[in-house]
């Protein structure tokens, strides 16, 4: 073995971003500021780590209060102990909901508690993502192409296996949110968290329930429902909230929350759902209960 | 309790029962832990998910704390493995009908307006979704959470050459992605590294 061997030379991506970071000595700080390819790849990685580092939107306050509430009573500090020991006033005005067994409700998607922050969430993104309607800079209106998937009246056919729609049409009244009970398809271990009280879902936010978009015959009708929740949501002081069995709407990757209930025109019941990319925004609606999708509408390149 | 109390303060008093103290303890933290969630799942509703898991194992884990790693370490630690499992569990998730391939049949329109901040923050969210797991808790935890290298290589329980290489290689990956053909961009899968 010769010890007097040098050690391997760094990569140079490594010694670059390590320069970045501050995590160089003298000597190998040197050394980049000597190479120019070295300094060149540092500023690509230092650029990267701008981007990465770039601010988030702050948390909202009663999102806070709520995970912080949750999680304390899920330890050993009750609702009661904390206000014994002086426990601070969103401690004491935590749900008393920790159970005795030590189970905890988490705030979760798979709990209507997280769905309230969700579509909280959601809402500020469709506002956005719903670019149905937004004039562009000639003063004309984007153009929606929305198709039918063409899985539509098969799946439709199949939701008597489903959530059975209450038969309500078009004219059901906005705001309706879904009136109760799981789908047939729901996998147990997501259903069993629905069973809190809808009440939950809306202590304390003051936000409006789920809106209902009534009958869907199309994908061109769910993309106009679609731009309709958008003038709704952007002119709604308080975010949509899911007031009953909504417990799916996560599973399905890559799209957010609920924004509103919808009925397909046989009577299936389901979530509009939206997924934003950077191109674009597809609209989904989906079988409630599942991701099975019954309409997909797209928007963009 | 002092206003400035430190987190050793608050650490002994939460220990001794006092809930608010670790209530303090908790909002000390969570905007961090948050952010660190959110750019490790790449949405908010996941995001909340993890930090909810990470606030509650950092609740029930508080007496195991041994003191042999920072309190911020610690809690990047157990945040972190919060976030993972949320990416696992998100992995589990069935996705039946709605896929790419099923999106991208439905003809499209014009580019959408959307506004740029949100915009700009997709294209992060995207470029941080094409990084393996392990790469991206490693650039996230420097450069969202400030860890240094010796950090982050105890919250991932890794040596710090690993780190170093980690983050290197997730920063040109991510140099690529954010630089990438747009077309590469158009709603990507979330969670589909």
């Amino acid at each position: 073995m010769n010890d007097d061997l040098d050690p391997a030379p760094l990569d140079p991506e490594e010694v670059a971003t390590a320069y970045v970071d501050g995590e160089l000595d003298a000597t190998e700080r040197a050394r980049v500021e000597s190479d120019r390819r070295l300094r060149a790849r540092a500023d690509a990685h230092r650029s990267v780590r701008d981007v990465v580092a770039a601010p988030l939107p702050a948390m909202p306050a009663d999102v806070r209060d709520q995970l912080v509430a949750r999680a304390l009573d899920a330890g050993s500090w009750s609702s009661e102990a904390g206000a014994a020991a002086g426990g601070s006033a969103v401690a004491a005005a935590a749900p008393a909901a920790a159970p005795a067994g030590g189970t905890v409700r988490l705030l979760t998607r798979r709990r209507p508690l997280l769905v309230v922050a969700s579509i909280a969430a959601a809402a500020a993104v469709v506002v956005a993502a719903v670019v149905l309607t937004r004039p562009d800079h000639d003063g004309r209106r984007l153009t929606t192409e929305a198709t039918s998937t063409g899985t539509a009246p098969a799946e439709a056919t199949d939701a008597s296996g489903g959530r059975s729609s209450p038969g309500t049409t078009a004219a059901a009244a906005p705001g309706a949110a879904p009136s109760s009970g799981l789908p047939s398809d729901q996998p147990a271990a997501t259903a069993a968290p629905a069973a809190p009280a809808p009440a939950d879902a809306s202590a304390g936010s003051g936000a409006a329930p789920l809106p209902d978009v009534g009958r869907i015959a199309d994908a061109g009708q769910l993309a106009l429902a679609a731009r309709r929740l958008e003038h709704d949501l952007a002119s709604s002081a308080t975010a949509p909230v899911a007031t009953a069995a909504v417990v799916q709407p996560a599973t399905c990757a890559g799209f957010g929350p609920p924004i509103a209930t919808a009925t397909t025109v046989d009577g299936s019941a389901g979530y509009v759902l939206v997924r934003l990319g950077t191109q674009g925004a597809a609209v989904a609606l989906v079988r409630q209960g599942s991701c099975t999708p019954l309409l997909v509408a797209a928007v963009g390149t | 309790m002092p206003e400035e109390a430190s987190d050793a303060d608050l650490l002994a008093a939460a220990r001794a029962g006092d809930r608010a103290a670790m209530d303090r303890l908790l909002r000390r933290h969570i905007d961090l832990v948050h952010a660190v969630c959110r750019r490790m799942t790449g949405n908010a509703a996941d995001a909340a998910d993890a930090t909810q898991e990470a606030l509650i194992a950092v609740v029930r884990g508080i007496d195991r704390y041994d003191g042999r790693a920072s309190l911020r370490t610690w809690i990047y630690r157990v945040a972190t493995n919060a976030c993972l499992d949320e990416l696992r569990r998100r992995a589990r998730r069935p996705t039946p009908g709605l896929t790419d391939e099923l999106i991208e049949q439905a003809p499209r329109a014009g580019p959408p307006d959307l506004d740029a901040t949100i915009a700009e923050r997709l294209r992060i969210d995207d470029a941080l979704a094409t990084l393996p797991d392990t790469f991206r808790a490693a650039v996230v935890l420097r450069d969202v959470a400030g860890l240094d290298y010796a950090e982050i290589a105890e919250v991932l329980e890794l040596p710090v050459g690993t780190v170093r290489s980690r983050i290197a290689r997730g920063r040109e990956r991510l140099a690529i992605a954010l630089a990438g053909n747009p077309d590469d961009r158009v709603e990507r899968q979330r969670g589909r590294p």
